[in-house]
């Protein structure tokens, strides 16, 4: 098994590393608050809509 | 499967089965690509760059191939799950297309002495692609008519689809500084199998966290359409309907 820090062009791998992780946890986030935000924004649209037909 | 109802009801199902399997096939994929593969005989530890640059710039092509596919189904059948599935994806698409050109260039640095070649087929393509992903966001969010939108993204789409061939085929059409390919060349990869190994879980992998979350924003814009339909308010209020 390599070292971590012992492989040649370390500071170019772990960049890439990094910026693969990055975007994993980006779109991972923004996928999963899009739809949480999809849906709580049709709720509301929802229940004021029955409001509004009730008044 | 064309029915909102249904896709929203097997999404749902199906999407932590995509999210831990390609996690999990990732992280396999990453710690053996990183530190138990050999080094390369010429480039030496900075060909595991590939381990994160292959499976991006192969999500960024096999997106907005999809996308492409969803589009010309969309025009000609009028399925309008097709155009759920494009937005899902657009975002997506530009994420891992964004990184196949940071890595590609973080990879490029050491190989070839330059972070980035104007000149150069491969990467020059994969900007253009990168663009029209932008573009196609742009366009949609410029117009406010979904219909509309719809249509005109979806011709954008299919016009840009002519990429995908000058992307895969530039390495052997032009000179190029970036390599031949490795995995699809007649005869077999040409790559030793404690590499290739770690690369095809890492594409597995990211194919199917890719899917994962394809359905997520699919399901959210699938929503976002049927939101005036019975189900969906049926779904979202439960029992208060």
């Amino acid at each position: 098994m390599m070292e971590f820090f012992a492989m040649d062009y370390a500071f170019y791998v772990y960049s890439s590393l990094l910026a693969f992780l990055s975007v994993i946890i980006i779109c991972t986030k923004d996928a999963f608050c899009h739809l949480s935000k999809t849906l709580g924004h049709i709720k509301n649209t929802i229940h004021q809509m029955e409001s509004d037909n009730e008044t | 499967m064309s029915s909102p109802r249904y896709f929203y009801s097997i999404a749902t199902s199906l999407i932590p089965w995509f999210l831990v399997s390609g996690l999990i096939l990732m992280v396999a994929g990453l710690i053996n690509g990183l530190f138990y593969a050999p080094p390369d005989y010429q480039q030496g530890d900075a060909f595991r760059i590939i381990y994160v640059h292959v499976p991006s710039a192969y999500i960024s092509m096999m997106a907005y191939s999809l996308m492409a596919f969803a589009a010309f189904v969309a025009l000609i059948w009028r399925i309008k799950i097709a155009h759920a599935v494009i937005v899902g994806a657009a975002p997506l698409g530009a994420w891992f297309t964004f990184l196949a050109l940071l890595t590609g260039s973080i990879w490029g640095r050491p190989m070839w002495g330059t972070w980035w070649e104007w000149g150069d087929p491969r990467l020059t393509s994969e900007l253009l692609m990168l663009f029209l992903y932008l573009g196609y966001m742009a366009l949609r969010a410029s117009l406010p008519n979904l219909a509309q939108a719809d249509k005109l993204s979806a011709i954008l789409i299919l016009i840009g689809a002519i990429n995908i061939p000058i992307i895969h085929f530039s390495v052997e059409w032009w000179t190029s500084l970036h390599q031949g390919p490795t995995l699809l060349k007649a005869g077999g990869p040409a790559i030793d199998s404690l590499m290739l190994y770690p690369l095809l879980a890492m594409i597995i992998g990211t194919t199917l966290y890719f899917g994962s979350l394809l359905l997520v924003r699919t399901k959210a814009e699938v929503l976002n359409r049927e939101k005036n339909s019975r189900w969906a308010k049926k779904m979202l209020l439960g029992d208060q309907l």
